[in-house]
């Protein structure tokens, strides 16, 4: 990549995180995700989670600008079981271009004809990049396209687009799906009991004595708190306990 | 669990030796950097001056996993092997942004109940919030900014992905945040500080006392108390 292509590489890049800070709905992201895709040859796109053993897989699916009538097809088969870039995605965290990554491979008679599907609908290559989590896939994002040929630095702008994009989407649902229940953990009359004495600047003894337990029980009451409300210290639990309305 | 050390401190508390062997076996053995390679088997470089941070992560005097800091208001890695990586660009340097370089854990080696390689991951959260150290600058592969990004860093990529080396490498200025550190102790099952101060460790930022941004010890048990 000369330095005008390098230059103008980054800016695809840092539009598309930019872009995807104001991100409003998965509609954007797709439109978002349809510029870059655009911009490196690519057709296709989808997000999605892995479904366990004899599951399907379209509740799992996060984000899809899949071909027509192919989603169906992929799910009616239960083509996620047996595709080998799915079975590739999930024991390796490497981001890889299909044809190079499973090129050499045999593959099985089934999995076979899931490609040929496939390239009916003109997915005939693609980049994907699973997102691994310690000990467990989250998502992959897959590109699909007639032909691939992109750059290493090609590849790792889209990596780098791929983590953004799954990011962003990964908070949107999380606040459509139920911000009031993250928001209020269940906080027993006890924990609440030593909270507000924290808040008043008592130590934890000063708050066993006051309550009529012992400073290692309103320790563990307190760890108890902090673990259910992601704190990790004592000012940052009264923070958070002021802020979700357990103590004014 | 993870030990701090600044500078010549590393030397004075007997670890250093283990530390270069250490690097050397993991960085230049088993990750092929060449580069790093030295006929003596102790991987150490110029930045490894007195204002260098080494958090190392021993279990019983076995070093298990290691990551230094380098202030980016001194010379260090980005600014002074590798500036190309940048593209050109600028980023921001101050006494608070620090560079993480060299970070390696032992595979499959587990403390207190918990991966390595996640306590060395939470120790440097733990670390960078106790000392308010404000960011971290890291020339990674995109698979860490993913780790990094589903723990809450804030993350901003600072330049395109390059070759470097015959691998990708992308320059980031990564944020952590007490929801991060909190992510992190979810993820890897950490109940506490993973930090190991010693009673007189300065604070690289201010140097003054460093004290853990945490204030009780991970234990490595589930404790469920119910009282009357």
């Amino acid at each position: 990549m000369n330095t005008h292509d390098r230059q103008q590489a980054a800016n695809v890049m840092f539009d598309f995180i930019t872009a995807m800070t104001a991100a409003s709905d998965a509609n954007a992201i797709i439109n978002d995700l349809s510029k870059v895709s655009k911009t490196f040859g690519l057709d296709c796109f989808a997000i999605s989670g892995i479904p366990l053993p004899g599951e399907k897989i379209d509740r799992y699916v996060l984000l899809s600008a899949w071909p027509e009538g192919w989603f169906e097809r992929y799910v009616a088969e239960n083509y996620v079981h047996i595709d080998p870039v799915i079975y590739q995605s999930k024991i390796s965290d490497g981001a890889f271009v299909w044809s190079e990554e499973l090129g050499g491979k045999p593959i099985r008679r089934e999995a076979r004809k899931l490609m040929n599907e496939a390239s009916e609908f003109r997915m005939i290559d693609g980049y994907s990049v699973p997102l691994h989590m310690p000990g467990a896939l989250q998502a992959i994002v897959t590109f699909g396209a007639e032909k691939i040929d992109l750059s290493t630095e090609a590849k790792g702008i889209l990596h780098i687009v791929a983590i953004y994009a799954h990011n962003r989407l990964k908070a949107l649902l999380e606040q459509q799906s139920g911000v009031c229940r993250k928001d209020a953990p269940y906080i027993t009359p006890h924990e609440r009991d030593v909270i507000r004495w924290c808040a008043e600047g008592k130590t934890n003894w000063e708050i066993g004595q006051i309550l009529g337990r012992s400073e290692k029980t309103v320790q563990h009451e307190l760890h108890n708190a902090q673990r259910k409300m992601n704190c990790v210290n004592r000012a940052q639990l009264i923070a958070e306990a002021i802020r979700i309305g357990i103590i004014r | 669990m993870l030990r701090y050390f600044k500078g010549s401190s590393l030397q004075a508390s007997g670890f250093a030796e283990r530390v270069w062997q250490f690097r050397h076996r993991h960085f230049v053995e088993r990750f092929g950097w060449g580069a790093l390679r030295k006929p003596d088997c102790r991987e150490m470089d110029i930045f490894d001056t007195d204002e260098a941070v080494h958090l190392v992560l021993e279990n019983a005097g076995v070093i298990l996993g290691y990551s230094r800091l380098l202030a980016t208001n001194a010379p260090h890695l980005l600014s002074d092997v590798y500036p190309e990586i940048m593209g050109g660009r600028d980023y921001p340097r101050a006494k608070n942004v620090y560079e993480w370089t060299r970070c390696v854990a032992e595979p499959s080696a587990r403390l207190c109940g918990v991966e390595a390689s996640h306590i060395l991951l939470t120790g440097v959260a733990e670390f960078c919030l106790s000392a308010g150290i404000e960011a971290l600058i890291v020339e990674t592969h995109p698979k860490l900014v993913n780790l990094l990004v589903s723990n809450l860093w804030d993350v901003t990529p600072l330049a395109a992905p390059m070759v470097y080396d015959g691998a990708l490498v992308v320059p980031i200025h990564a944020v952590p945040s007490p929801a991060a550190l909190a992510s992190h102790h979810r993820g890897a099952g950490v109940n506490g500080s993973v930090l190991e101060l010693a009673v007189d460790s300065s604070n690289p930022v201010t140097g003054q006392t460093l004290t853990t941004f945490v204030d009780h010890t991970h234990t490595g048990l589930v404790v469920e108390v119910s009282c009357a």
